[in-house]
C-alpha cells in the first residue's frame, strides 16, 4: 500500500517536472524574450510619512527601435499625493497628450508622445546602451500603507513607418510608507536654466481653422520642464520686456492667429515649472510701413499747421511792417 | 535510486534547455548594432577617438614636445595637446597662461560621411537646428553649442544631387554640462531610387542613387532568395546599375543599398518598391510623402500640429481622404499615425 503511495507520488512528481519544464518552455515562446520593458526606478521603496520621493518611468527598448509611446499610471491617492510631474529630460520630443492626472479620475496620470527618428537606447561611449527615461513624478505620502503604482492603456509602437504595435513587458512600483522610517529629503536641483531656444512657424492649411493662418511651436526644457506658452501679437515693434503682462495670452500649439493680415509681431514665450522664461520673436510678414500708421499722419498734419500757421504770421507781419 | 535519477535526467534536460534558450536569446537580442563613436570629451577620460581629456594627458608632459618646464593642456576639443603653456628656459615663459582650465562649454559635435558636396541637416529634438554642407570628399563636421545638460534626440539626413533625402539617422546623447560630446564616424546611408514604377519581367530595371565618393556599394534586391549585386561610386558618389530582372518572380519587389569605404560601413538606406510585371512603367517622380499631411515636401511640426488638432476627433471628408493617404487609412487620427510621421520626419 505504502509502495503504491510512494509510486503514485513520484508519478506525480515527474507529472509536475515534466509540466513544469514543458510550460517553462513555452513561457519562454510566450512571453517575448528581450521584450520592451517600461519600469519604474526606484522599482520598490519604503519612505516615512509626509516623506517627498521622487519616482521615474523609464523604457528599455532591449535592442528594438521605437517611436511613440503611450500609457496610464494608476496611483493610490489615498496613500500619496502628486506634487509635480517632469518631462523635461523626456525621451519623448513631441507630446501628442502631455502628461497630467486626469481629471475625470484623480488617480490617473495619462501620457502619449512620440520621438521623431526612433529610439533605441541613450548612446555612450564605448558603444553602451542606456534606457531612456519617459517622465519623472515627485510625491508625497499622506498615509501609513503598501501601495502600487501600476501602468494601464499601454502602447509602444516600433519605429517601422506602419506604427506596429510592439510587445512589452511593463512592471509597477511598490512602496510601503510607513511613519518610523526616518525622512529623507529629496535633493532639488535649482533649475535656472530657461527653456531651450525655439523657432515658431507660421503655416495656413485648409483642413484645420478653416484655412486660417495659425502659429506652431514647440521647445524643450532639460530641467524641470515646460509649463505653459503665453503669446502676444502686436502690430508695434516693441522690446519683449516692455509688454504688460496683462497682455500675454496662455496657448498652446497650434495657435490661430489673431491678425490674419499677418502684419503683427508675435511674440511667444516659453516658461518652464521653475519660472524661466524664453521669447521667441516671429517678424510680421507684411510689416506696417510708416505711411500707415496714423500718429505719424497726426504729428505731420500739426506740424504742418504750425508751419503754415508760422508762415502766415510771419507774412503778416512782414505785411504790416512793409504798410508802417 | 540511479535508475531515478537517469529517468529524471531527461526532465533535468528538459529543463535545462528551456533555460538555456530563454537567457541565450536573451543575451543574443540585446546586442545592438552601431558603428557611431561616441566621446565625451571634458569628463577627464580618454574615450574612443580622443587624444587626451581635461586632466587626462595620457601620460604626456611638455618633456615628450621636446620643453623642459611648463604647463601640458588638452585642447577643448581633446583632439589634440596645446603645448602654448609648454617652455625651455632662459626663453621667458609665454605671458597670460597659467595653464589654466580651458572655458566650460556644452557642446556635441557630429562628423562623418555623407555625399560630396551635399546639405547635410541636423534637427534637435525633432527641429532643424543646424545645416551644413560636405566637402568634395563627402565629409561634414557639424558644432552645435549652447546647450543644456539633459537627454536630446539628434537626427542627421542629407540631399542628394536630385534632392532625395536619405533616412534619418538619430542619436539620442545624454548631454553632460560643460563637456564636449563628440559623435563620430556617422556613415549617412545613400540614397536609392528606380526608373520603373514596374518593369516588364526580364527587362532591365536601374537601381541607382548617391553615397561617398568612391565607396563600394552592395544593393539587396528581395526576391525568394536575396539578391547581392556589387557596384561602386563615381567622384561624384553617384552609383547606377543596370539590373537584368530574369532571377525575379513576377510580383512585388523591394531593393536597399548600402556604401563601405575605408573599413566603414553606412547602414541601409530607405527601401524602394518595384513591380516585376507584363509591361513597363517608367517612375512617376516625386511620390507620396507619407505623413507630409500639408504636402509641402517636409514632416515636421506643421504636420504633428495638423495631426494634433484632429487627434480623437471625428474627421472632416477632406482629412479623411489625406489620412487614408499620407497616413494608415483607419478613419482616426491616433498614436498610429504620430508613429508613421515620426518615422518620415524630415525637420
Amino acid at each position: 500500500m505504502q509502495k503504491s503511495k510512494l509510486q503514485f507520488k513520484i508519478k506525480n512528481l515527474k507529472f509536475l517536472a515534466v509540466v513544469f519544464s514543458f510550460s517553462l518552455c513555452a513561457f519562454s515562446f510566450a512571453i517575448p524574450v528581450s521584450a520592451i520593458e517600461l519600469y519604474f526606478e526606484p522599482r520598490s521603496q519604503e519612505f516615512g510619512l509626509e516623506h517627498e520621493f521622487q519616482v521615474s518611468l523609464i523604457i528599455d527598448p532591449q535592442g528594438k527601435e521605437i517611436n511613440a509611446v503611450e500609457a496610464s499610471i494608476v496611483f493610490p491617492k489615498d496613500l500619496v499625493e502628486i506634487k509635480s510631474i517632469e518631462d523635461g529630460s523626456s525621451i519623448l520630443t513631441l507630446w501628442v497628450e502631455k502628461p497630467s492626472v486626469l481629471h475625470e479620475a484623480d488617480t490617473k496620470i495619462r501620457f502619449a508622445g512620440v520621438i521623431p527618428g526612433g529610439f533605441k537606447g541613450i548612446m555612450a561611449p564605448f558603444e553602451e546602451i542606456y534606457p531612456g527615461k519617459l517622465l519623472s513624478l515627485t510625491l508625497t505620502a499622506i498615509k501609513e500603507g503598501a501601495g502600487e503604482f501600476r501602468l494601464e492603456d499601454v502602447q509602444v509602437l516600433l519605429h517601422d513607418g506602419k506604427g506596429t504595435k510592439a510587445e512589452f513587458q511593463v512592471s509597477g512600483f511598490r512602496f510601503q510608507v510607513s511613519e518610523d522610517i526616518e525622512i529623507i529629503p529629496v535633493e532639488r536641483v535649482l533649475d535656472i536654466i530657461p527653456p531651450e531656444p525655439f523657432t515658431p512657424e507660421i503655416a495656413r492649411d485648409p483642413n484645420i481653422f478653416d484655412g486660417k493662418w495659425f502659429l506652431v511651436f514647440a521647445t524643450q526644457d532639460k530641467d524641470s520642464g515646460i509649463a505653459y506658452y503665453v503669446i502676444h501679437e502686436t502690430r508695434q515693434k516693441k522690446e519683449a520686456a516692455r509688454i504688460n503682462p496683462k497682455d500675454w495670452t496662455e496657448s498652446e500649439s497650434p495657435y490661430l492667429l489673431k491678425d490674419q493680415e499677418l502684419r503683427s509681431y508675435i511674440f511667444v514665450k516659453a516658461v518652464d515649472k521653475a519660472g524661466n522664461e524664453r521669447i521667441a520673436i516671429v517678424e510680421p510678414e507684411y510689416p506696417i510701413k510708416w505711411y500707415e500708421i496714423w500718429w505719424i499722419w497726426a504729428i505731420i498734419i500739426i506740424v504742418g499747421v504750425i508751419s503754415v500757421i508760422v508762415l502766415w504770421v510771419r507774412k503778416r507781419r512782414k505785411v504790416i511792417n512793409s504798410s508802417f | 535510486m540511479c535508475q531515478l535519477l537517469r529517468k529524471n535526467l531527461i526532465f533535468v534536460l528538459i529543463f535545462v534547455l528551456a533555460f538555456g534558450w530563454t537567457s541565450f536569446t536573451f543575451s543574443q537580442q540585446t546586442i545592438i548594432e552601431t558603428t557611431v563613436r561616441i566621446s565625451i570629451c571634458g569628463n577627464n577620460v580618454i574615450d574612443e577617438g580622443e587624444v587626451c581629456d581635461g586632466t587626462d594627458l595620457a601620460g604626456k608632459t611638455c618633456q615628450d614636445f621636446g620643453y623642459t618646464h611648463g604647463t601640458l593642456v588638452c585642447s577643448p576639443a581633446c583632439d589634440a595637446f596645446d603645448i602654448s603653456g609648454c617652455y625651455t628656459p632662459p626663453a621667458a615663459p609665454p605671458s597670460g597662461r597659467g595653464g589654466g582650465a580651458p572655458p566650460l562649454e556644452t557642446k556635441v559635435i557630429f562628423s562623418g560621411r555623407a555625399y560630396p558636396e551635399s546639405q547635410v541637416t541636423l534637427l534637435k529634438d525633432a527641429q532643424i537646428a543646424a545645416t551644413t554642407v560636405a566637402g568634395p570628399d563627402a565629409k561634414f563636421y557639424i558644432s552645435l553649442s549652447g546647450l543644456s545638460a539633459g537627454n536630446y534626440i539628434f537626427s542627421l539626413y542629407s540631399e542628394d544631387n536630385r534632392g532625395q533625402r536619405s533616412s534619418l539617422l538619430t542619436f539620442p546623447i545624454y548631454v553632460t554640462a560643460g563637456v564636449t560630446t563628440h559623435v563620430s564616424g556617422i556613415f549617412i546611408a545613400p540614397t536609392i531610387d528606380v526608373d520603373k514604377s514596374e518593369v516588364k519581367k526580364g527587362d532591365i530595371i536601374v537601381i541607382f542613387g548617391q553615397s561617398t565618393a568612391e565607396s563600394e556599394i552592395t544593393i539587396v534586391v528581395s526576391s525568394q532568395e536575396e539578391i547581392f549585386l556589387k557596384t561602386s561610386t563615381d567622384k561624384d558618389g553617384v552609383y547606377l546599375h543596370n539590373f537584368d530582372t530574369v532571377p525575379l518572380s513576377m510580383g512585388q519587389h523591394h531593393t536597399k543599398s548600402r556604401s563601405a569605404i575605408e573599413g566603414e560601413i553606412s547602414p541601409y538606406s530607405k527601401t524602394v518598391g518595384f513591380l516585376v510585371g507584363t509591361k513597363n512603367v517608367l517612375k512617376e517622380k516625386p511620390g507620396i510623402l507619407m505623413g507630409d499631411l500639408n504636402k509641402d515636401g517636409r514632416v515636421n511640426l506643421v504636420d504633428f500640429s495638423i495631426a494634433a488638432y484632429w487627434y480623437r476627433r471625428t474627421l472632416s471628408s477632406t482629412m479623411k481622404e489625406i489620412e487614408c493617404e499620407r497616413l494608415n487609412c483607419d478613419g482616426i487620427i491616433n498614436l498610429v499615425d504620430f508613429s508613421i510621421m515620426a518615422y518620415y520626419w524630415t525637420g
